[in-house]
């Protein structure tokens, strides 16, 4: 969880609302995607709606599971539980701690929580309060004796604690002493509970964003109840009585880890000669599987068995690159994606996983759909800077499309491929046609607009050698010139033709969705327009306008030779031959004093970017606003959106 | 920016004794109180000078916690130096210290240059290990010894930069096989065009291609 999840946790709570915008700086984006979606309960009048929008979701999840409980399934695949303010029912649902038959919640809950109550009975025995056997004493070391149980118990606890303090810095929901307390319960629970696990770092933060939902959970019907004060559901105030924390949690938890137990499983071989032979060379040479620790083993299995067939080149590159999974992997799978994502984000993933099945097959896709969608950054970046994406993903990654390509992967059937999963997340801060500094750029860019068809040409012929590589890398591994893997193999220009064409649509159809919701909010928002509203909505629209374009280029052909000449001291990851560095020479020549030139022109467009569209994306920049460059009206075009402008090296993902 | 060599190096210690804020601190220059706990595995990397070599470190942090060890262990194999950590105001993090250099012996090479770090120095009024302590257990084991606090960067610096002179002073003295990859160093472009293969240590021909820009 990012610092912008963080953000994203007060805010969730309409509680602390006000620290929350006192506290966070970078918050606007949520901020105004929440006010313009669905406005907070501030006056009288909205509150009103508010209540009414809470029971008519209750009633709605009530009639769905009596007619189709499978509605909820596809809810969640959906990413539809977003604004939910039951989601911890709906996964208690998903994960089945309880049952459709929603009659019968009120017994399911009484046994859960009254067992929860009995761990506090069995497993919390103070033997300065016991009149014990007489042969325990403090000093036995027998494992019956409850002073050693005792003693023992108080170190887990303490060492539980540690890590439970730890739990995402900086976000101040965990820092409440409520919320540590309980987490330590819960854990210390699970770990006697289950003694073969018992607690590894890492579950912390699988219980974390479980009490996050059911405390907001909690939250919303608290505030319901203020305002609604009569008439309300018994059965909704028993599900998610505000009481029952720590044991409604540890319901949900506990199945929830049953589910990824697997990926803390060490079988202890510990010490022994085998061990030995086994533990591989270096850490990045994984020839030899670590069979020990089940996690690695299941990487490697996601690595051969999906990512090889979903992309054999990148599949090849981490190969060669000796960056085996588990690097990054154990920390993705343990973790469950916890780091990876904000938190709203991640809660989208988990909806999915848990509404996938018991097998939890789906989180071995995602990760896979996650490397694919950093392949571009991966395939032109060195060891250094490949660790650095992969230890610190980055952040401005399109969950939804991660998602979906993940389903589709997982059910090709059911799931539709998404257009655009193999795209390229980096982005430039270049092109828009309204921004204030455009006539310092028309001096620039026209002057070299003359240059504007060589320029496209040396794009392709960069584009044909990196085919070439691509094709050749391929090659060696295996004979697949026959697979078109993701457009890039296929050496010809009427198919980068073709993608730009898709690009274009995709763009035009955003642009037209944007002005239609637009509209729509403001038809809504009427006179009552509050100033940060509608300072996002002429953002939003100025975003529009910066849409309207004819043609892009995909953005990793400008900035790949500029990528290479500064990684000078770096190996190059593919084989070159020599015959395609040649080739490949004069458009870095050439690429490299762009950005040279466009250097002084970036800041304002940079200032740009936070003030506008930052707020309205923050650093989720799906939205690609990429050089654009056109072969048929070159003039125009250039003029509209400049040069290319240096991608950043390395995003540093905020802490 | 090239360079003459390439170190690897592990951090190991307790889970909470700052592992991760040594590394944060040397990489990025900075203090965070609260660290995310570190799950598997983390990567940092730094140039540094010595001898007026550029010289890249490679830094891999690892979970303190047990029941991982395992997965500790395989990364002792490919690293030229390690940083064994403890917390000055925690004994039972200066006790454990055994348990770690025995594991760090066995599963690493016999030449790497283990530094004894006694971290939370700025920490003096909760200490619970003393100063002297530290250097007799450094000293009883062969190891180098500091008293390092992330949080002012006192001897963080150092700490990571002598355990590179020392390991440079081993390829010196020839004591490193250095055309061996699992002790941890690779040579920079400079030497052995032999193994373009190695990730970081070529960069032959991309050293090539940019040159004429």
């Amino acid at each position: 969880m990012t610092v912008r999840g963080i953000e994203a946790i007060k805010l969730y709570m309409p509680t602390s609302k006000a620290d929350a915008r006192a506290a966070i700086k970078t918050n606007i984006r949520e901020e105004t995607g929440r006010a313009v979606i669905e406005p907070t309960p501030v006056d009288k009048g909205q509150a009103m709606t508010s209540v009414e929008r809470y029971r008519q979701e209750w009633a709605q999840l009530l009639s769905n599971l009596d007619e189709d409980p499978e509605s909820l399934r596809l809810a969640a695949f959906k990413g539809q539980l977003k604004m939910s303010k039951f989601r911890s029912i709906h996964w208690a649902l998903l994960l089945r701690v309880l049952s459709a038959d929603h009659r019968s919640w009120h017994i399911q809950r009484t046994q859960q929580r009254s067992r929860y109550e009995k761990f506090r009975v069995d497993y919390v025995r103070n033997p300065h309060e016991l009149a014990g056997p007489v042969d325990d004493d403090p000093l036995s070391q027998s494992t019956k004796s409850v002073w050693n149980q005792y003693f023992s118990d108080q170190e887990l606890f303490a060492v539980i604690r540690q890590d439970v303090v730890r739990t995402f810095p900086g976000v101040d929901f965990f820092r409440k002493s409520l919320i540590q307390n309980a987490m330590t319960n819960i854990l210390f629970y699970y770990a006697r509970e289950h003694p073969y696990m018992c607690y590894r770092q890492g579950m912390h933060e699988i219980l974390a964003p479980i009490i996050f939902v059911v405390y907001s959970d909690h939250q919303s019907l608290l505030h319901y109840k203020e305002i609604a004060k009569t008439d309300i559901n018994e059965a909704l105030l028993n599900v998610l009585d505000a009481a029952y924390l720590e044991a409604d949690t540890y319901s949900i938890f506990s199945r929830l880890m049953s589910s990824v137990e697997a990926y803390y499983r060490v079988t202890s071989i510990a010490s022994s000669p085998v061990e030995l032979q086994t533990a591989s060379d270096t850490p990045g040479a994984d020839a030899e599987p670590q069979s020990e620790v089940e996690v690695i083993s299941q990487l490697n299995l996601i690595r051969d068995k999906i990512l090889a067939k979903q992309d054999q080149h990148l599949h090849h590159y981490l190969l060669k690159m000796e960056i085996p999974l588990h690097i990054f992997g154990i920390r993705w799978l343990r973790l469950l994606f916890g780091r990876e994502f904000m938190l709203l984000d991640l809660l989208l993933l988990w909806d999915a996983i848990f509404a996938d099945s018991d097998r939890f097959d789906l989180p071995n896709y995602i990760l896979v759909a996650m490397l694919v969608h950093i392949r571009d950054k991966l395939l032109l970046s060195d060891y250094t800077t490949s660790m650095t994406y992969l230890m610190r993903y980055p952040s401005h990654v399109d969950v939804n499309l991660v998602l979906r390509h993940a389903l589709h992967m997982l059910n090709p059937k059911q799931f539709e491929y998404p257009a655009n999963a193999f795209s390229c997340v980096s982005f430039t801060n270049n092109s828009p046609a309204s921004e204030p500094q455009t006539s310092q750029q028309r001096v620039r860019t026209s002057s070299e607009s003359s240059n504007v068809g060589t320029q496209i040409d040396r794009h392709i012929s960069y584009m044909q050698a990196r085919n070439a590589e691509s094709s050749s890398a391929l090659a060696k591994l295996q004979d697949v010139n026959s697979v078109a893997m993701d457009g890039y193999l296929e050496d010809s220009p009427e198919l980068l033709r073709l993608e730009l064409k898709n690009a274009q649509t995709v763009i035009k159809i955003a642009r037209n969705k944007l002005l239609g919701y637009l509209s729509t909010v403001r038809q809504h928002m009427g006179k009552q327009s509050n100033e940060d509203l509608s300072r996002a909505l002429d953002g939003m629209e100025e975003l529009c306008s910066f849409l309207d374009v004819k043609l892009i280029f995909p953005l990793h052909v400008a900035t790949a030779p500029i990528d290479e000449a500064l990684e000078a001291n770096e190996r190059k990851q593919l084989n070159r031959k020599r015959s395609n560095a040649a080739a490949i020479t004069p458009p870095i020549a050439q690429m490299a004093q762009v950005p040279v030139a466009s250097s002084s022109y970036e800041m304002p467009e940079n200032a740009f970017m936070h003030s506008s569209t930052r707020r309205l994306l923050g650093d989720r920049r799906e939205i690609e606003l990429s050089t654009i460059i056109s072969d048929e009206r070159p003039e125009q075009m250039v003029l509209q959106n400049g040069l290319p402008a240096a991608e950043p090296q390395q995003p540093q993902r905020p802490q | 920016m090239s360079y003459a060599y390439l170190f690897k190096y592990i951090i190991i210690g307790d889970t909470g004794v700052g592992k991760s804020c040594l590394l944060l601190q040397f990489t990025d220059k900075r203090f965070q109180p609260v660290h995310d706990l570190t799950i598997g595995v983390e990567f940092g990397a730094r140039m540094i000078t010595i001898d007026g070599k550029q010289i890249k470190l490679q830094i891999w942090d690892t979970a303190g916690q047990e029941a991982f060890r395992s997965i500790t262990r395989s990364y002792y194999r490919g690293a030229a130096g390690a940083l064994l950590v403890y917390d000055i105001t925690r004994r039972e993090t200066f006790n454990h210290l055994t348990t770690w250099l025995e594991d760090a012996r066995q599963h690493s090479n016999s030449n790497m240059v283990i530094m004894l770090i006694g971290n939370k120095s700025d920490l003096d009024s909760r200490r619970e290990v003393k100063k002297e302590e530290g250097e007799a257990f450094a000293r009883e084991h062969g190891l180098v010894f500091m008293e390092t606090s992330a949080r002012t960067a006192a001897n963080v610096e150092e700490a990571f930069i002598n355990t590179a002179k020392e390991i440079y002073e081993k390829i010196q003295e020839g004591v490193f096989d250095i055309n061996n990859e699992a002790n941890g160093i690779k040579i920079g472009q400079q030497a052995t065009p032999t193994n373009p293969a190695l990730p970081g240590a070529g960069g032959a021909g991309g050293a090539v291609n940019s040159g004429c820009c």
